[in-house]
């Protein structure tokens, strides 16, 4: 590989980790507050892009611009459907069952996604989408930087939010350790829906920032759950640092083996950093107390 | 003062005697349920109006095998695979491979694709199975994402999106008699599965494995050998979904790593048994001619949009919020409340209970009236319905 | 009862280290045969911990286990349960959806891989299982379903699990935890009756009059490691074994 592809696979896989970074974060929310698998999550990204593009294809409004509408909209579903779905599941069985109830959600929207816009590919044209702007030699897309920069903010936000708001620590008490928080008074019921929410909102945001370039289909999902899955386990069940940084390297890891592999194959990476692993280490890399045996 | 001890004086004799007679009644309604079970399987493709039904007969058959080989791994031992069709993907290709590479007959290539799941299974169950419950759904559906970019990418030998042909091992036959072999075929499979299924139910192997269901450590703590039972039914479902597979691939004769490698298959699998119910027998096949008819009519009325997706997403939340258990348990709960009550904890009549309440000193009053006595009790009303009435608590104080 | 005690379980140096806590501390400690051992000690002690560190749920960071002569450091469980120790947990273990009479039949010593397939209610398992059901006195509740049993009588058909695997050596996890004193009673009788029988028992628990009035031989433990050992009297009337309970 020349020195120049190098830099921009580099720069490239920076980028695509951040998303993949943000979008594990949230993830991670779902399964932190209330040990549910949402498989569901990527389909909502997707739906996120779809509606993002409609705007923008049918009414002129730049995608960025739904995140006003998009956010808050997904954070209300979030706190909804831990309300009224997540929550009527038995405790003994919450994982498994959330994982099926989170399925057949996701094959929900994405047949919803195709029963209204179709199966055909779709693809968002801006004004600046073909430009590109030079960084350390290599050519980098603008609508990438853009994306990158959405999903930055947003990890920055977040980060701010569970670490310097009231909020953020009732979060992460509830998080560490359920019954302890409800003894200090954190209503851990609330914080859970809010948790949830929040997790919705980081698809609506990730959504966005993919919509502005890449191509989109109903079960485009597939191909970000997957991913995103083995991200979480590589990372450590339950930790959010832990699963931003396993999101950077293999965002790069899978930017760098794009060149040679082309790009089927170098999706395989995650499931053979999955596998490595489970062999190695269940309990996942970087962190994740949470991470026994579940 | 009645306790635990002294409640055993006299061991019932009661309740021995009061099931045999709901067991036997039990027991011919099943064995009723079989022979006509067995003489609609036999006759449908006589009774099948057209080609078109009877293929749709035949699909609805090996969504009954997958759906069964499914459950050796959900229903014995409760770890959820929803990426079972990684192996019913891999049965397919590895027949179509097989044939095209070995040129060997048909059926040999269909035991063989069998023989080659099983090993390449034994791996990753090690793997696998290191882990439980929600990280174990998540790498089964790693393994089917994977198997699919593999199949997708590895065009020059498995043809890539372009699909791999399977030569019809009976070339000669026109559809409509293809279809009607086929469906035999698959029907023997499937009675060759539940045979095994209804085997491992009754067996040590079986009750090992449905105490790992429960509570693997604590079965592990009694001797079970958790690591070994576990890979082992493991790789029992994923031959079996292989050999459904490969069965698949010799009757529609036409293979792609998109509909070979689905999630959506492994989807249906896991609904049509949640539905049937998981710890039954006839769960999945149930749950598959349902999920199976269903979808036909929505295809015929729908056509080819995404509603099928809708629908299935629909139907499996339902299932998991509202019938966990499936039909067959409901069913059969709603039958158990229709019939003769009998009861698990031995029930004595009036006169014997006054006795002994006299003779404890108690008198009058229901047990569950109040006192520290009622509180002893778990709050389960099922445990007050188990007891019956007038039973006193064997856990009782005074 | 004999002088001389042979040693039923041992360990030497065992030691257990999550995250900057050592929970078992260098334990040298020894059960002796024929016996009713009790491991005591204030809350946070390590006395859970060096117990699943034994059972073989936990593997153990340095040192060794050793029962019967044979070490059993770091063993899988079930090899453990097949070594001839039984046990029961903390929080009553059972089966919930299984029959009160299957869950007594799972247990195993060891089933060879010809008969895997055999069924697992013959006539033989079954009059055994139905045998200790009668004996811990839950036989009415063969055909309920464990999960409906209240929590005493749980407690009763893990015992009877835990029995039809025909162990030398019984673990008990604070049996008398979280049940009235009739089935406290009740529990403690039936201990020495196996004791009797020639069932070595090892008891972990807190109720300190079921402790006394049971075992031969007792052990303390603080911060992971024992402190004082012996009979009840003497560990009764032992200063460091009130210093450790009073934190003083």
């Amino acid at each position: 590989m020349t020195g120049s592809l190098l830099v921009q696979s580099l720069i490239l896989g920076v980028l695509l980790g951040g998303l993949y970074a943000l979008l594990a974060a949230g993830l991670t929310l779902y399964f932190g507050v209330m040990r549910v698998v949402m498989i569901a999550h990527s389909a909502f990204l997707i739906l996120a892009a779809y509606l993002a593009w409609y705007a923008n294809s049918k009414l002129g409004i730049d995608p960025l611009l739904t995140l006003v509408v998009t956010v808050p909209l997904f954070f209300g579903v979030g706190v909804v459907m831990q309300r009224l779905l997540i929550r009527r599941l038995r405790p003994a069985t919450l994982t498994m069952m959330s994982v099926l109830l989170t399925f057949a959600i996701a094959l929900f929207i994405e047949g919803l996604i195709g029963f209204v816009w179709g199966g055909t590919q779709r693809r968002t044209q801006l004004p600046y989408s073909s430009s590109s702007l030079e960084i350390f030699g290599a050519r980098i897309a603008v609508v990438k930087l853009i994306a990158f920069g959405l999903a930055a903010l947003s990890l920055l936000a977040l980060y701010l939010l569970m670490k310097h708001t009231r909020f953020g620590q009732a979060l992460r008490a509830t998080i560490q350790h359920p019954e302890a928080a409800q003894l200090v008074g954190i209503k851990t019921d609330r914080v859970a829906g809010l948790g949830f929410g929040l997790g919705l909102a980081t698809a609506a945001l990730g959504g966005t920032a993919l919509s502005l370039d890449a191509t989109i289909y109903p079960s485009l999902h597939w191909h970000w759950i997957g991913p995103l899955m083995a991200i979480i386990v590589v990372g450590g069940l339950g930790s959010i640092p832990g699963a931003a940084i396993a999101a950077l390297v293999l965002g790069v890891g899978q930017s760098l083996l794009q060149v040679p592999l082309g790009t089927t194959w170098a999706q395989t990476i995650f499931y053979v950093a999955l596998f490595v692993t489970l062999m190695v280490r269940p309990q996942g890399f970087f962190g994740g107390r949470l991470a026994q045996r579940f | 003062m009645p306790n635990a001890s002294s409640t055993l004086a006299a061991p019932s004799r009661e309740t021995t005697t009061r099931q045999p007679t709901s067991r036997r009644t039990r027991r011919i309604a099943a064995a009723l349920a079989l022979v006509v079970g067995a003489l609609v399987v036999a006759l449908f493709p006589s009774m099948a109006p057209n080609a078109y039904i009877l293929s749709a007969g035949v699909v609805v058959l090996s969504y009954a095998c997958t759906a069964t080989s499914w459950n050796f791994m959900g229903g014995f031992t409760g770890y959820i695979s929803l990426g079972h069709a990684a192996y019913f993907g891999l049965g397919a290709y590895g027949t179509g491979i097989i044939i095209r590479e070995l040129e060997l007959p048909s059926f040999v290539a269909w035991a063989l694709a069998g023989v080659v799941v099983a090993i390449i299974t034994v791996p990753i169950g090690i793997a696998a199975l290191r882990v439980r419950g929600a990280s174990f759904v998540i790498v089964s559906i790693s393994f089917v994402l994977i198997l699919l970019l593999v199949f997708q990418g590895w065009g020059s030998f498995t043809g890539g999106s372009n699909g791999l042909v399977v030569p019809r091992p009976f070339p000669d036959l026109m559809r409509p008699e293809h279809h009607r072999v086929f469906f035999y075929l698959f029907a023997a499979l499937l009675a060759v599965m539940l045979v095994l299924w209804w085997a491992i139910d009754r067996s040590r192997f079986g009750i090992g494995l449905k105490a790992i269901r429960e509570d693997e450590d604590k079965a592990e703590a009694l001797g079970i050998p958790t690591r070994n039972y576990k890979l082992v039914a493991y790789v029992v479902s994923a031959t079996l979904t292989g050999l459904a597979g490969g069965m698949y691939a010799l009757w529609f004769g036409d293979l792609d790593p998109i509909f070979q490698f689905s999630i959506l298959l492994g989807s249906y699998m896991v609904l049509m048994a949640l539905l049937g119910g998981i710890r039954n027998l006839f769960g999945p096949l149930v749950g598959a001619v349902i999920v199976g008819v269903a979808l036909e009519v929505f295809k015929l009325e729908f056509g080819d949009t995404q509603f099928h997706l809708v629908a299935t997403g629909l139907l499996l939340g339902l299932v998991v919020l509202f019938m966990p258990d499936g039909i067959i348990p409901a069913v059969q709960a709603g039958l158990r409340r229709l019939g003769p009550q009998s009861s698990s904890i031995r029930e004595m009549t009036a006169s014997e209970l006054a006795e002994r309440n006299a003779a404890a000193g108690i008198n009058g009053d229901s047990v569950f009236s109040g006192g520290p006595a009622a509180r002893e009790q778990s709050p389960d009303p099922a445990v007050a319905r188990h007891a019956g009435g007038p039973t006193p608590a064997p856990e009782e104080e005074r | 009862m004999s002088e001389t005690t042979g040693t039923n379980l041992s360990t030497r140096g065992l030691t257990k280290v999550f995250g900057g806590v050592r929970a078992v501390d260098g334990a040298d400690v020894t059960f002796h045969d024929g016996k009713i051992n009790a491991l005591i000690g204030p809350n946070g002690s390590g006395k859970t911990t060096f117990f699943n560190c034994v059972t073989g749920m936990i593997k153990p960071d340095s040192g060794t286990v050793t029962f019967r002569g044979r070490t059993i450091t770091g063993r899988s469980p079930h090899v453990i349960a097949h070594a001839g120790i039984g046990r029961s947990f903390q929080l009553c273990r059972i089966f919930p959806r299984m029959t009160v009479l299957d869950n007594v039949l799972v247990a195993v010593r060891r089933t060879r891989i010809r008969d895997l397939l055999a069924p697992a209610r013959t006539d033989e398992e079954v009059a055994k299982a139905r045998q200790l059901l009668v004996r811990v006195g839950i036989d009415h509740l063969e055909d309920s379903e464990a999960r409906d049993l209240s929590y005493g009588q749980q407690k009763l058909l893990e015992l009877a699990g835990v029995l039809m695997g025909d162990p030398d050596t019984i673990m008990l996890d604070e049996p008398a935890g979280g049940v009235n004193p009739s089935l406290i009673g009740r529990i403690g009788s039936l201990v020495k009756e196996l004791n009797a029988e020639g069932t070595t028992f090892l008891i972990v628990e807190h109720n300190m009059d079921l402790v006394m009035s049971l075992s031969h031989h007792v052990v303390v433990f603080d911060r992971g490691r024992p402190i004082a050992e012996g009979t009840p009297d003497i560990v009764q009337s032992d200063p460091r074994v009130l210093e450790a309970y009073l934190g003083v």
